[in-house]
């Protein structure tokens, strides 16, 4: 018979650096180094017409075209710019107002029983089916499309704020009332805390959600922004746009994210992930 | 049974139901001041629903529960509870746990004595840490700092050492008789070991189940400090075997 080592008993946890991370990322180089190289074979070797697929140097040419020259007249850095602002005021809206409204759903059950029914309701349409109704009552002006990139980060932020302060564990609840807590100190010194790692998820992939939309809402007859840039040029079958603009907004995306996850980590370090 | 100045909680003949569920029944305790009293039963003999009530966290159905010779209306600082699980702000670091209460009370003057607690804890070196960056024994030793910061009459301790392994449940079985010694709290202490039962406790009350009631009540008169070494003495295993005869009279019945 073999003894098990001893286990050491009462050892706080050693802080986790994973090594995995090291392995990662060569890994995902390879990844995109191979979709590149595949790329190159089917462009160069001509087993795709250079017509409906641009090759990446022929890419990274026409997309410096189209940052000293612009599209159709206006300068890429505004049409950048133009949909990151509309994704900022619509996707901050939704932080605004959806934060307070998740945390008051989940810490009133009046105020869950009157609005949960109706957002259960709403949550399953996609927000592209809106567009004619925001066209038709806001017009084709910045509010329609700011409505559209709204709805969707609103509706993920509310339902993950309530579900926040569902999760929030009752031995907080209790070690708070035996401390003397008032209902006040309750909200922001347990629940507030409590419920920010599942508000962050929110908050996360209302981003992520915004940042896709602006395309979808920028088909609404916008003379500026990728979304537009990339629909235009689809209509006139300049594919090298098309590409260039698809590319910007996931290198765009990505970025974000990388955002949202850094403010995410600092407020939520305590977790120790 | 009466109150007398002595007694820091007085249960009178508490019950609770819910609905035709009888979960505790006719429950009379008297704690006297820096009494120790550990509660020990089998799961469903209410002693957690016992120290619910107590808490304040849950409304008994019948019965008085007097801290200091006043019925309890709720919650409050008076009565102090280190969990079962660690209930610990993990956002908070651990002095700024520790201190939780006494700030939300505006406590003026508080710091001294939450150094204090932190050295009797031997927490010092890790005031600035978050719980996350400690083991189970640090954060139970840190619940019991938090609880004893509220200078309150009685402390209600849940299974505080019930997730622990046995030797780090040792290190603080020592450690509790140790605060005990400093301060003399009056102390509620539930647990399903019967041994930490006669190594805590000053008196044992032994509950069965359905419904949940007092079977018996043991003095335990075993000198202090106590060390684990007292679990190696006829004395001390006759009294386990009385209890075990209460709890199980139908497996240990010689």
């Amino acid at each position: 018979m073999t003894l098990a080592p001893q286990k050491t008993t009462d050892t706080p946890p050693r802080s986790r650096r994973p090594v995995r991370a090291l392995g990662r990322v060569p890994l995902g180089l390879v990844g995109l180094l191979g979709i590149l190289a595949l790329w190159v074979i089917a462009v160069d070797g001509g087993l795709v017409e250079e017509k409906w697929l641009p090759g990446p140097t022929d890419l990274v040419a026409h997309t410096w075209m189209l940052i000293t020259e612009g599209y159709r007249g206006t300068p890429l850095a505004t049409h950048v710019l133009v949909s990151i602002r509309r994704t900022a005021i619509g996707f901050s809206m939704a932080v605004l107002f959806g934060i307070p409204i998740g945390l008051a759903m989940g810490r009133y059950r009046s105020v869950g029983a009157l609005l949960g029914p109706a957002f259960a309701l709403l949550r399953p349409i996609p927000p592209i089916a809106f567009i004619p109704l925001a066209v038709l009552y806001l017009g084709l002006g910045e509010s329609s499309k700011i409505l559209l990139i709204f709805l969707a980060p609103f509706m993920f932020i509310v339902l993950n704020a309530e579900a926040g302060v569902r999760s929030v564990s009752s031995s907080w609840i209790r070690a708070g009332q035996m401390l003397g807590f008032s209902r006040r100190q309750m909200f922001t010194r347990v629940i507030l805390p409590g419920s920010l790692p599942s508000i962050m998820v929110g908050v996360r992939t209302g981003a992520a959600v915004s940042w896709a939309l602006v395309v979808a809402a920028e088909l609404i007859s916008a003379q500026e922004g990728l979304g537009y840039m990339v629909a235009s040029a689809g209509n006139f079958f300049d594919l090298k746009t098309v590409y260039a603009g698809i590319f910007l907004i996931g290198i765009i995306g990505f970025l974000l994210d990388i955002a949202a996850r850094e403010v995410e980590k600092r407020l939520l370090h305590w977790q120790g992930r | 049974m009466t109150a007398t100045h002595e007694d820091a909680l007085l249960l009178r003949e508490v019950g609770k139901s819910y609905g035709d569920f009888t979960a505790v029944t006719d429950v009379s305790l008297a704690v006297r001041q820096s009494e120790i009293v550990c509660l020990v039963g089998p799961s469903g003999c209410g002693k957690s629903t016992l120290l619910n009530i107590i808490a304040g966290f849950e409304k008994a159905t019948g019965g008085d529960v007097l801290i200091g010779g006043r019925p309890i209306t709720g919650p409050g600082p008076d009565r102090a509870v280190v969990f079962q699980q660690d209930a610990l702000f993990p956002w908070l670091r651990v002095f700024e746990n520790i201190t939780a209460g006494v700030r939300a009370r505006r406590v003026q003057g508080y710091e001294a004595r939450a150094e204090e607690l932190l050295r009797q804890v031997r927490l010092e070196d890790f005031r600035r840490s978050y719980p996350y960056q400690l083991s189970g024994g640090m954060r139970q030793r840190a619940s019991i700092a938090r609880a004893l910061m509220s200078d309150s009459k009685v402390l209600l301790m849940d299974e505080p050492f019930g997730a622990l392994d046995a030797q780090t449940r040792g290190e603080m079985q020592g450690l509790l008789q140790e605060i005990w010694t400093a301060y003399r709290p009056t102390i509620v202490f539930i647990t399903h070991d019967i041994e930490e039962a006669l190594v805590i406790g000053d008196r044992v009350v032994v509950m069965g189940a359905s419904p949940g009631r007092i079977l018996e009540t043991l003095q335990v008169d075993f000198p202090r400090p106590r060390s684990l070494e007292l679990t190696t003495r006829p004395d001390f295993n006759e009294m386990k075997r009385r209890i075990l005869h209460l709890l199980h009279p139908k497996i240990y019945t010689a």
